[in-house]
């Protein structure tokens, strides 16, 4: 039986719609499962937690785009009944109610609000009973209040699209698929579960979201952190981390909650300086990137962090809050006049009808299980899992998450059937003297209701260069798209505007408009009508004196438009991957299943790595087995070639055309035409020359101790974390210290050895602080110490005297250890790093770690912007692993995956036209004089000085079109197609000709 | 000390018999510098072998008639020199070259840069209108003792007048006229210095400190002199009215960018299509205005030009020697460079190092270049009531 | 009689594609009203926003020019929003020296949420720019 080529997608969070966007990228199909009744409904781990502030358009933009393309079909209100079949075949029931109105044809005149008779007043606002919902501002959402509706009708009379539909019937339909993805959303902690700290009791308890819920729309101000009590501004205000101080198993969190409380700590600082703001925490786990560097701003603002074991919360008088909190053997107490509540993630509630419809298994903590070592596989084949339903994860992890599995999904699907559309035949008007047509869309009459627009057609009659005005009824619904291109036509202009609403929303349909008519969209011009004049004014004649200055504006930016084709590039299909390490394999192994030619580049003369040395983590994956699998697949692929002792010596070209030079000890140069680069080139273990680390055998780091394991089996083993990171000279965590050196206090124990660690904060996160409990439970001692008064080395003799104050108690502790073991971390290779990222152009971090900013990579601090939508541009250089930022191996495989994922998306494009097509930025040959100053501030490596004729070049399908080359041109050399400057001037004179 | 000798000779044919000296001695190929033009009344640019070394040339001008670093940037844009070349610069001409070098219009590889303590220039015009002889000698002179005296604005306020950041320094300053010190600050110069028949005589600490106490005094001096100077002229061209007044003799004849080494453009933007507007353009402007001056964008121009080059403008005065209209462009502009470079906190050919202010950027900075918004605006609420 | 006419600035608000754009989009969305003699200027990226166009601006008639686009951090295109506060600060020093009202022009953040943010912007330049009165450069004709 053929396999079938739509993915099913349930649920809404970032990895599933990662999935769907590299699916439909390569040109498969795929149903997205939304249980709400709008986009954003059911809220994915970004949208409840709101970390940050948060821009979720660039997100939420391609969805409509891939639904415009065919790509995506999503149901809403929708919900998964039952699967039959096996991967490749899956048959699923699910049930779907399309929503009142058709969000994909409604041109939100508002016309059925106009005219609801129904009058409602809920939670103070006035609204109908047909309205827009307005929670998430980046996009209008119609809706029909079912409580208050009368079902009179009205609404689906007055639609002129027929967008609106009061009958939709729940329908049970069956579909095929050949793979299913479990995305289900963020759980976030209710009431119950947030009883301890509060919540809803007490009026000034407020959950961090909804602070940032409530002031989306105008980001943080003074007015976001009033009492809800009083409105007024607190004077103290308390920052709590609830999952730290829950009960066991109510919520878990990744760092992403740590990361929220010092980034909200910093905001409040940055706006009302003189608020005292505490954190109460039990460890600041702030492995992320950058985030120990927020931590010490926070430390400068004033902020204090307070490290607690528990804490109990009350309300005193005045609504204030008092906070009561363990200190060493003692209570203490502090009162505050708010307090903010930092959630975590409770377990997947979708979790036990998950189990019995697909079949897939829970691990002990609720969240779904994992086969060791995969991406997201399940335990039945074709149903895979992804984003906070696995574990609690960062923010980059959840979004990047859904390229890891494509390899996977591809596996069980079969031809794939999308075609992008094409571009009709373009007219040349390049001979034709300007005539530009302004079509001016009535919105299907209701913007005549608002503004005259036979006044403003007859005025801008006046404008020279216009030879037609007409007043349209649409051009964004299938039959006035065809009417308004035959109109186009008929009229013979050669210059279009369209007058219109909102070209963010709707920009693929007014293109299409456009180049109906036979017109190139380079010649057309988009003016917000609506959103910049009808919507946001109220006196008509002002009104129309706007819309007269804006289509002015734009006549005369078209004047001086030119048509032009849009540019096309070749592209290879192999990838280089510098680093034989494990995630240098693991990313080439994924490529060949894919497919694709890689070159493996090693410098050493073995692959495998440093991963050959370790035995087991503490989640008790065992590496050497797979190692050695891996590396015989390695071996056995044709389609991997792996020079050892290989360095590169000169990279020139770019994305989708590099050309490396590489020297092998011993042989001639050699050559690589790499697509893609993937530097895999790993880190370093810090040296340290403290604790007379190298001078006394019994002082070793965490690896020494690994290889020692065995020689030790009584006695006293002493372990300090930390040493020499997190410090101002190396201001981050290397996240992997606290797991390793909890699994080696663990396996010592067993033996019967005592461990005491000394620690500033136990990194444990997700599932691992189990491992913290259980190490508690068998009697390793756990002792806090300061960041600024780390334990000493006070002796040294038959045994190894070490002093230390605890942090809580300030007690002075002295020990004596049979050996002291030190947690020295991760350094990145500088020296290596540095010569690689000047050869690809590649910018380093604060710490010397790969930055990815620009970079195809996880957006390590950035879930501000999650996804791109013309991400198929990238630089073509893919720094993972330990290059990119310090992680435990298991991550380091994952990220090689999402990595050779995100490639295998990439790759199989022999041609591309550019992600912006027509909109490219060009060179004018004749005025650039080559001072490199476009290549210098181009954030894609889009540009180059051509080494021959000394001028600059653009690599179009690299270039995003933003323009950063036009503003550092000072010649006008460097222009965008669709803003010359020309344009650009023309049109600022125009608008303020008034 | 392997890096500063003192070679005899007096006066100014001392300083070129330096030069005479390197080129038939093969340490270098050829010599970039000025030389006196047959009628005696200006300078050009020559580039010379040992053959070729001409008897007018002068490394230490008194007038800077065309900027060295446009010079250098003609011979080495399109590639490097394949002769090893020594180019003699003016202070400011050198800090050009530095710019030019980063914005990739001229290729340092087999160039030698020579600098020296530069006393200043005389005004272009006044140079060629007046007695050369008489002025030439007083110019000369005064090489040893910064005495020297010019109303060209570039150099009554300049505060960079030594060679620093060049290959090679002859240094005048506090020395007798007999002879003067020449220092290298490069791997280049010192390769160049070693096989320099200079004498590394016992007191050349004593040389040396001499014209350093000269120098820290006299660069204290001219700061603040340019400060002031600077500050005065702002309080003349302040504000809308005054600025336009400054400009309104100004012919749009575009002169100073043309003279200008940071202008490196072949086509000027404010000259390009960019601003070439259809009648309609221009009439709906002036139709606005009620009238309009011609040509127009003359403002658009000076601002637009500040905008494009004031973080790299090094002071050197050639635009204003170029004026026409004797508009102090010179002062105005190297008022505005004075605050935009401080914004970046950006010294113009100082160092080939320092990058560039527009190519690069920090995540925190120029805060106080943002309207912050920390309360919500009170008529905006009131306005939109929900 | 019309020079006690009130005084309506004329008020250039440039913006991003992306974040400003999406801004502005927003409060239409939510029908928030500013006032009409505030006029969106689209550029792709605040780091596209030339200078040179603000200069225009103020030369041709504007008697303000506002600039927004994406959050630091968050910009579409990485780096431009840097890039754009480099080039204003340079802009605001240079009319700054000159005495040509630096405060004519404004950067503000404003992204693709907020549309209140953007409304309570364009009031509040619109009332600050009242304040400074009519720009003495737009009605020069020897500009």
């Amino acid at each position: 039986m053929p396999k079938e080529s739509t993915t099913l997608i349930y649920g809404t969070n970032l990895s599933g719609y990662r999935i769907a966007y590299a699916l439909g990228k390569l040109g498969y199909k795929t149903v997205l499962l939304n249980r709400g009744s709008y986009v954003d409904e059911i809220k994915n781990q970004v949208l409840s937690q709101l970390p940050l502030d948060l821009c979720w358009a660039c997100g939420h933009m391609p969805q409509r785009m891939f639904i415009g393309l065919g790509a995506m079909q999503v149901f809403y209100n929708s919900d998964i009944l039952e699967v039959n079949g096996s991967a490749g075949n899956f048959k699923v029931k699910v049930k779907k109610r399309d929503p009142y109105v058709n969000n994909f044809i409604c041109t939100e005149c508002e016309k059925c609000i106009d005219v609801c008779p129904v009058d409602v007043t809920v939670d103070g606002e006035q609204r109908k009973a047909c309205y827009v919902h307005r929670e998430m501002a980046w996009e209008n959402i119609y809706q029909i209040d079912e409580t208050h509706c009368t079902r009179c009708g009205e609404c689906e009379k007055a639609c002129p699209t027929g967008a609106l539909k009061l009958d939709r019937p729940e329908e049970i339909v069956e579909i095929n698929v050949g793979a299913i993805i479990l995305s289900p959303e963020f759980d976030e902690p209710d009431e119950n579960d947030l009883a301890l700290f509060g919540w809803k009791k007490f009026p000034n308890i407020v959950k961090s979201a909804d602070l940032a819920r409530a002031s989306l729309s105008t980001n943080f101000t003074q007015e976001s952190f009033v009492r809800p009590s009083d409105g007024k501004l607190p004077k103290q205000i308390a920052i709590v981390i609830t999952p730290q101080f829950n009960q066991k198993g109510i919520e878990y969190e990744s760092y992403n909650a740590s990361a929220q409380a010092i980034y909200r700590a910093n905001k409040i600082k940055e706006i009302v300086p003189e608020i005292d703001v505490t954190i109460f925490c039990r460890e600041y786990r702030c492995f992320g990137k950058g985030h120990c560097r927020m931590y010490e701003r926070a430390e400068k603002n004033g902020v204090r962090v307070i490290r607690t074991q528990s804490i109990s919360i009350d309300e005193i008088p005045d609504h204030n809050i008092s906070i009561k909190y363990e200190w060493g053997n003692s209570h203490k107490e502090q009162n505050f006049e708010m307090a903010i509540l930092i959630f975590g993630q409770k377990p997947p509630q979708q979790m036990e009808k998950l189990k019995k419809i697909c079949g897939i298994e829970a691990n002990e903590h609720g969240f779904c299980k994992l086969e060791p070592f995969t991406c997201a596989k399940t335990n039945v084949p074709g149903i895979l899992a992804v984003g906070e339903f696995t574990a609690p994860k960062g923010n980059p992890e959840t979004v990047w998450e859904g390229y890891g599995p494509v390899r996977e999904i591809l596996r069980h699907l079969g031809d794939k059937k999308i075609e992008p559309p094409k571009l009709p035949q373009l007219k040349n008007v390049s001979k034709e003297i300007p005539k530009i047509g302004v079509f001016i869309c009535s919105c299907f009459g209701s913007f005549n209701e608002k503004i005259n627009l036979e006044n403003l057609a007859n005025r801008i009659n006046s404008i020279p260069r216009v030879s037609k005005v007409e007043i349209v009824e649409g051009c964004c619904t299938p039959s006035t798209i065809q009417s308004t291109a035959s109109k186009i036509k008929e009229s013979g202009v050669n210059r279009v505007i369209l007058a219109v609403c909102t070209p963010l929303q709707k920009l693929m349909k007014f293109r299409k408009t456009v180049t109906m008519a036979g017109l190139n969209p380079l010649l057309s011009e988009f003016i917000r009508l609506r959103e910049d004049v009808i919507q946001v004014h109220d006196d008509p004649e002002k009104m129309e004196s706007k819309a007269f200055a804006l289509i002015h504006a734009a006549a005369s930016k078209l004047k001086n438009a030119q048509a032009a084709p849009p540019p096309m590039d070749k592209m290879g299909s192999t990838a280089m991957i510098i680093g034989g390490g494990i995630t240098g394999l693991e990313a080439a192994r994924y490529l060949s299943e894919m497919g694709f030619q890689s070159d493996i580049v090693e410098k050493t003369d073995i692959i495998g790595g440093r991963a050959a040395i370790l035995s087991t983590d503490i989640e008790g994956h065992e590496f050497k087995p797979y190692l050695d699998n891996l590396i015989k697949d390695v071996n056995a692929s044709k389609l991997i070639t792996v020079h050892t002792q290989t360095n590169i010596i000169n990279v020139s070209g770019y994305a989708g055309n590099f050309n490396v030079s590489l020297t092998k000890t011993g042989e001639d140069q050699f050559e690589l035409k790499p697509a893609i680069v993937i530097i895999a080139t790993g880190a370093l273990e810090n040296k340290v020359d403290i604790y007379s680390y190298g001078k006394d055998a019994r002082v070793m780091t965490q690896s020494d101790l690994e290889q020692k394991l065995s020689q030790i089996n009584n006695g006293h083993v002493a372990m300090i974390q930390c040493v020499g990171s997190r410090n101002p000279n190396r201001p981050y965590c290397s996240r992997i210290c606290c797991s390793q050196a909890v699994h080696n206090a663990l396996l010592l124990k067993e033996k019967g050895v005592d461990v005491t660690l000394f620690y500033r904060d136990m990194n444990l996160y997700g599932f691992k602080e189990d491992y913290y409990w259980q190490a508690i439970d068998r009697g390793i001692k756990f002792i806090r110490f300061d960041q600024h008064n780390y334990p000493k080395l006070t002796g040294s003799d038959d045994s190894l005297q070490i002093s230390c104050s605890d942090y809580e108690t300030g007690d002075e502790l002295k020990i004596s250890a049979d050996y002291l073991i030190l947690s020295v971390g991760i350094v990145p290779d500088i020296q290596n790093n540095e010569k690689l990222a000047k050869m690809f152009n590649l910018n380093l971090d604060d710490d010397g770690f790969y930055d990815v900013e620009s970079c195809a990579c996880p957006y390590e601090d950035a879930s501000k912007r999650l996804m791109k939508p013309f991400e198929l541009s990238s630089n073509g250089v893919f720094p993972v692993g330990l290059a990119h930022s310090p992680r435990s191996l298991i991550e380091t495989l994952l990220m090689a995956r999402q990595a050779a994922g995100k490639a295998s998306v990439v790759l199989p494009k022999p041609m591309m036209p550019p992600p912006n097509a027509m909109y490219v930025s060009e060179v004018d040959a004749d005025k650039c004089v080559g001072c490199g100053l476009c290549v210098g501030v181009c954030p894609y490596n889009a540009r180059e000085i051509d080494p021959v004729k000394k001028i600059a070049v653009v690599h179009p399908f690299l270039c995003e079109s933003c323009g950063a080359c036009v503003v550092a041109c000072p010649s006008s050399a460097a222009f965008l197609r669709d803003h010359r400057e020309e344009q650009m001037i023309s049109s600022i004179d125009a608008l303020l000709a008034v | 000390m392997d890096d500063i000798k003192w070679l005899q000779g007096k006066g100014k044919p001392g300083i070129k018999s330096f030069f005479q000296d390197i080129l038939t001695r093969g340490l270098i190929d050829t010599v970039l510098m000025p030389a006196k033009n047959k009628k005696g009344n200006s300078y050009a640019w020559f580039l010379m072998n040992k053959d070729g070394f001409l008897e007018t040339s002068d490394p230490i001008p008194p007038v800077m008639t065309i900027q060295g670093a446009n010079i250098l940037k003609n011979i080495t844009k399109k590639g490097e020199s394949w002769s090893k070349t020594a180019v003699v610069l003016r202070p400011c001409e050198l800090r050009a070259v530095i710019e030019l070098t980063k914005l990739e219009q001229i290729n340092l590889e087999n160039i030698i840069l020579i600098s020296f303590d530069c006393p200043g220039a005389y005004p272009l015009t006044q140079y060629i209108s007046g007695d050369q002889t008489s002025l030439d000698q007083k110019y000369d002179s005064s090489l040893y003792t910064a005495s020297f005296e010019t109303e060209r604005n570039a150099c009554i306020m300049c505060d960079k007048f030594t060679g620093q950041g060049a290959d090679i320094q002859l240094c005048f300053l506090g020395q007798s006229d007999d002879g003067f010190l020449i220092s290298a600050a490069s791997a280049k110069g010192k390769e160049l210095l070693k096989d320099v028949n200079g004498t590394n005589e016992e007191n050349l600490e004593i040389k040396t400190k001499k014209r350093d106490e000269l120098l820290g005094q006299l660069q204290k001096e001219k700061n603040e002199k340019r400060q002031v100077i600077l500050d005065r002229f702002k309080e003349t061209i302040y504000g809308t009215d005054n600025l336009l007044n400054v400009f309104s003799a100004c012919i749009n004849c575009h002169n100073c960018r043309r003279a200008c080494p940071i202008c490196f453009c072949s086509e000027c933007y404010f000259e390009s299509k960019a601003l070439y507007s259809e009648a309609d353009n221009q009439l709906n402007r002036a139709t606005r205005k009620n009238a309009l001056r011609m040509p127009s964008d003359l403002l658009l121009f000076h601002l637009g030009r500040m905008n494009h080059m004031s973080i790299s403008c090094v002071s050197c005065g050639a635009c204003e020697d170029a004026c026409p209209e004797n508009i102090p462009v010179s002062l105005l502009f190297s008022l505005v460079s004075r605050d935009t470079q401080a914004v970046f906190n950006y010294d113009p050919g100082h160092s080939l190092e320092e990058p560039l202010p527009f190519v690069v950027y920090k995540n925190e900075e120029l805060k106080e270049y943002e309207a912050h918004y920390t309360k919500r605006h009170q008529s905006a609420c009131n306005c939109n009531t929900k | 009689m019309s020079d006690e006419k009130e005084f309506i600035p004329n008020i250039v608000y440039g913006l991003c594609a992306w974040c400003g754009t999406g801004g502005s989009e927003t409060a239409a969305a939510h029908h928030l009203k500013y006032p009409e003699n505030i006029k969106p200027f689209r550029v792709m990226c605040t780091g596209a926003l030339d200078p040179v166009y603000i200069l225009r601006a103020l030369i041709e008639g504007a008697d303000g020019f506002i600039v927004s686009g994406c959050h630091p951090g968050d910009c579409h295109y990485d780096s431009g929003n840097y890039r754009a506060r480099r080039r204003i600060a340079a802009l605001k020093s240079i009319l700054n020296t000159l005495g040509l009202d630096s405060d004519r022009v404004w950067l503000r953040w404003v992204g693709h949420g907020e549309g209140q943010r953007l409304v309570d912007t364009a009031f509040e330049f619109n009332e600050h720019i009242k304040k400074l009165g009519p720009n003495p450069l737009k009605s020069r004709r020897d500009s």
